[in-house]
């Protein structure tokens, strides 16, 4: 069986189509069982987000698969040409590859972003509980969701911001640390400075104040915000109270002028005062940022900061690359080695029902012997059939782990005539819980003796 | 036990540096472990002397390493109330620095036979200095980071994980807080312990003008609120004279 993923993202699909192939919440499970109904398809997951729908699926047979999945696509879209342009297919390790990226971010319209995560973890859960999932995608995704965790906490890559909201949280980061309880005023009901505003306030900064000339645009704003609202009157209370004030007024004059912001810091007791303008004209006067503990960024300063940010995400992807190379590798290893596993529980198994038979003969013939000898003999058995199966066993592990023993493997099959039933029947494990996504155990290959663990020779 | 606390303090600012650069949350741990087990070096070593009969502080010598170890102390025990792990690599550096100075000293081939209340003066004000040791370093890392958000200085050193502007604030103004009242008690000790005969000197002027700008310091933040790069700035210089003193006796004690 092979990984194989088939989908259309931000980059290959315009809006339109993707919406077209949007499955609502309700009937994820619906259409994932018809995905994995189908003949060459024994597995499926389906992430569909605002900027990608894509099927990852176990396949029992890569190109039937892909067609497969295909036409269950189609059936969303009315115009095939459009649809076939924009899919796109990954199979074996560059659909690993792929997984890996989209759950860590870095395939996503803003590098770095983490709502892809929860994402991916969601549409996981979804398939197990549709019961669509089986050892391949288990294992796949439970990968998935770890490097997405190592990329996160190894590489600075979601660490900055990625927006001009996104940077202005950041900076008042910078200087207030933890925002939770800080207080932020709204000077004026500007798009970006609201943006900002909502930006803070899911960071923990509640306490919000709406300052604007129109007492009624305040109300709605402040509302919106669940804050208050303050008349114009109150602009240099509003601003003695806030640790963050956003400013984005139409005002072709200054709005916050140096010598009221002097009267503020020094009625603050100088605690410092973040000021974001986001307006054009500027609302805040210049000199104001050279006041001591008062902290002035206007349009070009945040955007200045976005593109050294972004230039950095750009950087600490290559990092991230390198860890999902990593993570790559270690599934196909285990992968590779799921072929060997329940050729080897096969063999175990028939080894043990002929030396139980021969055991209960033997002794069913010599009537005269105690426990303890009974015991011994069975100790006996026992050592012979772990001798007999010493080399071939540490043979077909070895062939497992390094990936290139289908050879050997299927003759192990024809030599001690396995069945081949219950060779699948023992492949087949019970779906992960999603639980387990968030630590994979890199040990469990399903074998009761000691099977080599991966990455030990 | 000396070369081993040093050793475990290089250690954890090579951590606190990694962890600065955004390689690992565990790694903070990993260095707050390190720099404790470098203190607890220290401890035990400062212990066996006491049972060798040697006094602990008798010279400059001993006086080094234990100031290298109240500063690592006094920075673990703050690190549990502010998330200053970005402080801990300038820490570990300097507590290593100061250790490894120490060991280049010559022992005092005459050390002086202190009385009590010339003990208590030398292990208050080494306590009162690790204090405003902890508090410079918090200063020097604010002015750092205040100059960049200041000027909006972007480079790849502005995104490092260094401590808010406010924590290193409150931090600085704690260790001061804290450091005063025991130097303080160390000038009180001191000129109870001089001896008239010598007159005025250097060291107790520059003390006392240590004392004087800690103590404005905190007076200006209790009535006004005044705070940040002035603050900082000035903690510095407090800073400054309180080495300059220990530096008089560095020099006393190298020429003799």
């Amino acid at each position: 069986m092979d990984l194989l993923v088939v989908g259309l993202n931000y980059r290959t699909a315009p809006l339109a189509l993707r919406e077209r192939l949007a499955v609502p919440s309700d009937r994820l499970a619906a259409a994932l069982a018809e995905l994995a109904g189908q003949p060459d398809v024994a597995e499926a997951v389906l992430l569909a987000t605002c900027n990608r729908v894509e099927v990852w699926a176990a396949s029992r047979g890569s190109a039937a698969a892909s067609r497969q999945i295909r036409a269950h696509l189609q059936q969303a879209s009315a115009d095939a040409r459009e649809l076939d342009e924009a899919l796109y297919e990954h199979v074996g390790s560059e659909a690993a590859r792929h997984i890996f990226r989209v759950a860590s971010s870095l395939d996503s319209m803003v590098v770095g972003e983490v709502q892809i995560a929860g994402q991916v973890k969601d549409a996981f859960a979804v398939a197990v509980e549709a019961g669509t999932t089986g050892p391949i995608l288990n294992r796949c995704m439970t990968a998935a969701l770890h490097v997405a965790k190592r990329v996160r906490n190894e590489t600075a890559i979601g660490r900055m911001g990625s927006s001009v909201a996104g940077v202005a949280s950041e900076l008042a980061e910078r200087i207030f640390g933890d925002l939770v309880g800080r207080n932020v005023l709204m000077v004026g009901s500007g798009e970006m400075a609201e943006a900002a505003a909502r930006h803070l306030r899911g960071l923990g900064a509640t306490h919000i104040r709406v300052c604007n000339r129109s007492a009624e645009r305040a109300e709605v704003l402040a509302r919106d915000l669940d804050g208050q609202a303050r008349p114009w009157t109150d602009l240099e209370d509003s601003l003695v109270w806030a640790d963050v004030a956003l400013s984005s007024t139409g005002s072709t004059e200054p709005v916050i002028r140096a010598d009221m912001v002097a009267r503020v810091v020094r009625a603050r007791r100088y605690r410092p005062l973040f000021l974001i303008d986001i307006a054009v004209p500027r609302d805040v006067e210049e000199a104001v940022g050279r006041l001591s503990n008062v902290y002035l960024y206007d349009l070009d300063a945040l955007q200045a900061a976005l593109a050294e940010n972004l230039a950095r995400r750009a950087r600490e992807a290559q990092g991230a690359e390198a860890l999902i190379r990593e993570e790559v590798e270690a599934f196909l290893t285990w992968k590779s080695g799921l072929l060997a596993v329940p050729t080897i529980r096969a063999l175990i198994e028939q080894f043990t029902q002929v030396a139980r038979a021969e055991e209960t003969d033997l002794v069913a013939s010599l009537p005269s012997l105690g426990d303890k000898e009974r015991a011994r003999v069975r100790a006996a058995i026992d050592g012979l059939v772990h001798k007999l199966l010493h080399s071939p066993l540490t043979a077909l592990r070895r062939a497992g782990a390094e990936g290139d023993g289908v050879e050997l493997i299927s003759a192990a099959r024809r030599l001690f005539a396995l069945q081949e039933q219950r060779a699948r029947d023992a492949a087949t494990a019970e779906p992960r819980t999603v639980a387990d996504a968030d630590g994979p155990n890199r040990h469990d290959d399903g074998v009761e003796t000691a099977e080599p663990r991966r990455g030990t020779s | 036990m000396r070369f081993l606390a040093a050793a475990l303090y290089l250690g954890a600012a090579t951590l606190y540096l990694m962890h600065l650069y955004g390689r690992g949350r565990r790694l903070a741990l990993l260095a707050h472990v390190l720099l404790g087990a470098g203190a607890l070096a220290q401890l035990g070593g400062i212990g066996l002397q006491c049972v060798d009969g040697i006094p602990p502080l008798r010279d400059m010598r001993e006086v080094l390493p234990f100031v290298s170890w109240m500063i690592a102390g006094l920075y673990l025990v703050a690190s549990l109330r502010f998330p200053v792990g970005a402080l801990g690599a300038p820490v570990a550096l300097a507590s290593a620095l100061v250790l490894m100075l120490a060991r280049l000293l010559p022992p005092d081939r005459s050390p002086v036979q202190l009385r009590l209340l010339g003990e208590l003066h030398i292990v208050l004000a080494t306590i009162g200095a690790a204090a405003f040791a902890l508090a410079a370093l918090c200063a020097a890392l604010y002015l750092v980071q205040e100059s960049r958000l200041k000027k909006r200085r972007f480079g790849p050193l502005f995104w490092l994980r260094t401590p808010s502007l406010e924590t290193l604030d409150a931090l600085e103004h704690r260790a001061v807080a804290l450091g005063l009242p025991i130097f303080t008690a160390a000038l009180i000790a001191g000129g109870a312990w001089a001896d008239p005969a010598a007159g005025v000197r250097a060291e107790y002027l520059i003390a006392t003008l240590t004392w004087a700008v800690f103590f404005g310091l905190l007076v200006a933040r209790f009535r006004s609120g005044w705070r940040g790069r002035a603050a900082a700035q000035l903690t510095l210089v407090g800073f400054g004279s309180c080495a300059t003193v220990l530096g008089i006796y560095l020099a006393r004690s190298l020429g003799s």
